[in-house]
């Protein structure tokens, strides 16, 4: 068993094989060897841990991603597992953390879920129906605007 | 609660998120939502991951610094020596070219340069490479080296002697050119030295041939496929029976060997095994021609048609049925490119999708005779005809170094 303490103290077991999906706790795990003392996660409140713990443990006895060139070339976002779904359908807020958290603890197929979420939010909208989704303020002048749209005309369907 | 996701994660989360979006979103939606969105869409790394999605490649070695003349030893040019400076690349703007040729391609928007009496018979075969190399085969019993410019200009570099009847297929790889005649005999050449290192023989006329590091695979109109080992420097080999008439063509990946011939079947065949795996027979009339990727073959038919197929379900998943007005005689797919690119004897060139079969341009200008081979790479097609000349269709010369791309 491994302990992780969240930001805010809150301490968790879990089972070793869950742990080592994060390639930070992994990567201190090999450096540092295993102890009985809980690993600090600082950057991450006991709120989202638990909730990082939860994907960890669902995915546990996933084989591990293949590594061909899973930084470059990102896959679909339309082919998220049902379990997945579930899981993700948090408000923004916790959303926002758990990729933050999993950016940090380095876990890709979680961090690959919620970058496939929030580009889903995004898909098909309109510039306004984007901006009222995440409450975004037009900063825009109508010439910049104008601007933007003959830069980019390139990528029209001829 | 809401939350700006892309201004206020980092910006590899931002782009990592932007990446799975299809580029219409990105240039029409996202870009205009505020100005924190819209300088993410001008991030380098954003590109770069959009270009990769696509499949699409560099010839990195392309950064190098053009050559400016043209050394009289052809095979200088498949060496160079310097490295070249590695400049940081502008993905938006190589994004922007790919897009462009691909589009050149969907609608047909190409420059055709015809080189007249590039042979003074007719020119059965043709490969280019990577090194600004093109090598045609003719009935006039030579092989000729150009230089392919970027501009389509071709430079005769070396004319190479051995065969005694016409070239019909040849294939280079490096410094390792193998040509096959009518005269019977296959030619293993070595371009450094401009001399036949190897004869090899059938009983009749090489129709086709293709090789890899393991295996030299000729067909003959003496009804066999022949497998040289090139471990052996040719001393092994054996011999694949089963077409009833001439092989018209061979095309290999790896161990996998399909070959077509004039009594309507396609066979696959199993070159560690030695036995045909697979038999294709839908085609009504002779096969003259494929190409094969690994999965798929395409393959063209004096029944005038196209078949399209899985050779992991044995199946024709299309057919295009009257795609030519004569014999297809010369085909190529790239499923990335997603086009399949075929040449007739009814003297045209045509371009179809690969998904749909569906005729996306046809090229009148190319030939005034036969087509009889043709290859293309990201920007261009290059043919070669009974009516002696070599002819680029060059889908890039609006595209800026576009022979960049691979």
């Amino acid at each position: 068993m491994v302990k992780l303490q969240s930001s805010d103290n809150e301490e968790f077991e879990v089972g070793k094989n869950v742990a080592v999906q994060s390639v930070l706790i992994k990567n201190l795990l090999e450096d540092l060897g295993e102890s009985e003392e809980a690993i600090p996660l600082p950057n991450v409140t006991g709120k989202v841990l638990k909730k990082v713990i939860e994907y960890c443990e669902h995915h546990k006895d996933d084989p591990p991603p293949l590594r061909d060139d899973y930084d470059d070339v990102p896959k679909r976002s339309d082919d998220i597992e049902p379990w997945d779904e579930k899981f993700i359908k948090v408000d923004q807020e916790l959303l926002f953390e758990i990729l933050l958290a999993s950016n940090y603890m380095d876990i890709k197929p979680l961090l690959d879920l919620g970058c496939k979420t929030v580009a889903n939010m995004i898909r098909g909208k309109t510039p306004d129906e984007i901006r009222k989704a995440f409450n975004i303020v037009d900063d825009f002048t109508p010439e910049e605007k104008e601007q933007i749209r003959k830069e980019n005309e390139w990528a029209e369907d001829r | 609660m809401r939350r700006d996701f892309i201004r206020d994660l980092p910006i590899e989360l931002s782009t990592r998120i932007l990446s799975y979006l299809p580029l219409t979103d990105i240039t029409q939606s996202v870009s205009l939502v505020s100005r924190q969105w819209w300088s993410v869409t001008r991030s380098r790394s954003l590109w770069h991951s959009l270009f990769m999605r696509q499949g699409w490649k560099i010839d990195m070695d392309r950064f190098l610094p053009p050559l400016t003349n043209i050394p009289a030893n052809c095979t200088a040019l498949a060496h160079h020596e310097s490295a070249p400076p590695i400049a940081p690349v502008d993905w938006l703007d190589m994004y922007k070219r790919q897009h462009l040729l691909q589009s050149n391609w969907a609608h047909g928007d190409c420059r055709t340069i015809r080189w007249p009496n590039a042979h003074t018979e007719s020119i059965y075969c043709l490969q280019f490479d990577r090194h600004n190399r093109l090598f045609t085969g003719s009935r006039d019993h030579t092989v000729k080296v150009w230089y392919l410019a970027d501009n389509g200009e071709i430079t005769p570099l070396a004319t190479l002697c051995a065969h005694t009847g016409s070239v019909l297929t040849l294939q280079v790889d490096g410094d390792t050119l193998i040509t096959g005649s009518s005269d019977a005999t296959i030619c293993v050449w070595d371009l450094k030295t401009q001399t036949v290192l190897h004869t090899l023989r059938h009983s009749d006329s090489v129709l086709s041939l293709r090789f890899n590091d393991k295996w030299l695979v000729t067909s003959s109109k003496d009804r066999t496929v022949r497998v040289w080992e090139r471990g052996s420097a040719y001393a092994s080999s054996f011999e694949l029976r089963g077409h009833r008439v001439a092989i018209n063509a061979v095309q290999l990946v790896d161990d996998i060997l399909v070959s077509a011939s004039g009594d309507r079947t396609i066979k696959v065949w199993d070159l560690g095994t030695r036995s045909c795996i697979l038999t294709l027979s839908d085609h009504t009339r002779g096969v003259a021609c494929l190409d094969f990727d690994g999965k798929y073959i395409t393959s063209g038919s004096s029944d005038r048609s196209i078949r399209i197929w899985n050779i992991e379900t044995g199946q024709c998943e299309r057919t295009i049925i009257n795609a030519h007005t004569d014999l297809v005689r010369t085909i190529m797919f790239n499923r990335e490119m997603g086009v399949i690119v075929s040449g007739s004897y009814d003297e045209s060139i045509k371009v179809w999708s690969f998904e749909s079969g569906e005729l996306l341009h046809r090229i009148k200008t190319a030939h005034t005779s036969r087509v009889f081979k043709l290859m293309f790479d990201r920007s261009r097609i290059v043919s070669c005809s009974h009516d002696k000349a070599v002819t680029v269709t060059d889908f890039g010369a609006n595209v800026p170094n576009a022979r960049l791309f691979c």
